[in-house]
């Protein structure tokens, strides 16, 4: 199709006129690409070539350095690391406006499929991980935009902890996974473990400047998903991490990568990704380090609709569909 | 000069690629976001991206990127209608339109976005999207068929 009616380009440039201007300016524009230079400046030349090399993760074991503020509440139990199945935490109430409110669903019993229900009250969330058990780390943030909280919520909506993160220079945050005892908070271009029980931070991994559209981490695995047009994965394991690089099989014609979740044992993943050349949803189980296909499966989701995972064991994945809430699996 | 000709860019484009990114995100502060990232980076890169055939699509693409990467994370933790809630309430007939506008999924709503308000070609929005001809040639024509099948369900 070529040719577009007249009714509907006047309909769409009505929409964008209706719209409030750009209220930017060029300043900002070049404050933007001065931070940008900055920061890569500081990133380094070789993170910038292992980056154009795919491999662009690097792992930092400096000392830690401690939360500027104490949490009002701590959680003092330490828990043993349970091999459980993971869990998925589902938003979308569509009676739900603005933001102010954010009720989580949490699907947590496995293979019971026992859906439980709480409700946290937060301005903003930037980042949310359900917890085997029902706990759940947030990242929250202030009503200025300028300040994220660390937020860990039980099933009956009790707040265990509630602690400030370090400023990052008005730079957002968001959490982008957590295990029973740490989370991973995503600042500017590093990825930082916040011990959940003293507020302690160590530097995981910086990743250069690339865009990330998916990420899972734990147990000291890595698994990394760029916005690359070839579905470039990068993943890492062992201490230090060895880093290495892998495509999505090109069979699979991969536009993107929506998300992706490491197996319990680490020895296969399962992503999340949209067609190149149509709109359709699936989802594939790789092996690892190989990436060779185990299974993949489309996913009955229109393309607005977000596709989560999570593995019941090694060797079978469940996934949810937001906001239709159907559910699905996959084996291998 | 490095950077010659970028300002005169900035400001010949930079409202209409908003524009357009406010129509296809849907949320006015992101879109704002998403420009000045991009133009940052069209900045960072003005030689090449100079000598591109559609600088302002190139510009779009990136911003289109930038917000969904950053926004699908944030996306999922909010719920359902947050997405505009900055954009103005508007006329009648103006609210219709966009609300007709927002039945369409995100990468229909970036295709019909490049092709009316960036005025760009089959051949330059796929080579700014990223995306072979016949896909936006699909993406147009479902995008349009229901663009027209929301308004008649509102009328």
């Amino acid at each position: 199709m070529d040719q577009i009616p007249n009714d509907m380009t006047a309909l769409v440039r009505d929409v964008a006129h209706a719209a409030p201007g750009y209220a930017g300016s060029l300043d900002e524009v070049y404050r933007r690409y001065r931070r940008r230079r900055r920061s890569r400046a500081a990133v380094g030349g070789v993170l910038a070539l292992l980056l154009i090399a795919g491999v662009g993760l690097t792992i930092d074991h400096r000392p830690q350095r401690t939360s500027r503020q104490p949490a009002t509440q701590t959680q003092t139990e330490t828990k043993p690391t349970a091999k459980r199945a993971q869990g998925i935490l589902v938003h979308g109430d569509p009676r739900l406006k603005g933001g102010v409110k954010i009720t989580g669903t949490f699907w947590d019993a496995w293979p019971d499929r026992v859906v439980t229900s709480f409700d946290i009250h937060g301005v903003t969330w930037d980042g949310a991980v359900a917890l085997p058990g029902g706990r759940v780390v947030a990242v929250e943030r202030g009503a200025g935009g300028h300040t994220w909280s660390l937020v860990e919520v039980d099933r009956s909506g009790t707040t265990l902890l509630r602690r400030e993160l370090p400023a990052s220079k008005g730079e957002p945050m968001s959490l982008l996974t957590a295990d029973e005892s740490t989370a991973y908070v995503w600042q500017e271009r590093s990825l930082v473990a916040h011990d959940l029980a003293t507020g302690t931070e160590r530097p995981v991994l910086e990743i250069g400047t690339a865009p990330i559209q998916a990420v899972d981490y734990a147990d000291g695995r890595l698994a990394v998903a760029g916005l690359s047009a070839d579905c470039q994965l990068n993943f890492g394991r062992g201490k230090p991490i060895e880093a290495l690089v892998a495509a999505m099989p090109p069979e699979l014609k991969c536009g993107s990568v929506t998300d992706l979740r490491l197996s319990p044992d680490g020895k296969a993943i399962a992503v999340a990704y949209r067609r190149m050349d149509r709109d359709e949803q699936r989802v594939a189980l790789l092996n690892l380090p190989a990436a060779q296909v185990l299974a993949d499966q489309k996913v009955t989701a229109t393309s607005a609709d977000q596709v989560r995972l999570a593995w019941q064991d090694n060797r079978t994945l469940n996934g949810v569909v937001v906001p239709a809430g159907t559910w699905f699996s996959v084996k291998y | 000069m490095q950077h010659d000709n970028f300002e005169a860019f900035y400001r010949a484009n930079v409202d209409r690629v908003h524009r357009a990114l406010a129509v296809t995100l849907r949320n006015d502060d992101l879109a704002r976001e998403a420009v000045d990232e991009a133009m940052a980076r069209a900045y960072a890169n003005w030689p090449k991206v100079s000598g591109m055939e559609s600088p302002a699509g190139w510009v779009f693409r990136v911003g289109l990127n930038w917000a969904t990467s950053w926004w699908r994370k944030v996306r999922r933790e909010r719920p359902q209608g947050a997405e505009d809630s900055s954009i103005p309430a508007g006329d009648e007939s103006s609210v219709v339109a966009r609300e007709a506008l927002a039945v369409l999924p995100l990468p229909q709503r970036a295709v019909v976005t490049c092709r009316i308000l960036l005025d760009l070609s089959t051949a330059e929005t796929a080579l700014a999207l990223g995306l072979n001809e016949g896909t936006v040639k699909s993406r147009l024509s479902r995008g349009l068929s229901a663009l027209r099948s929301a308004l008649s369900e509102k009328e």
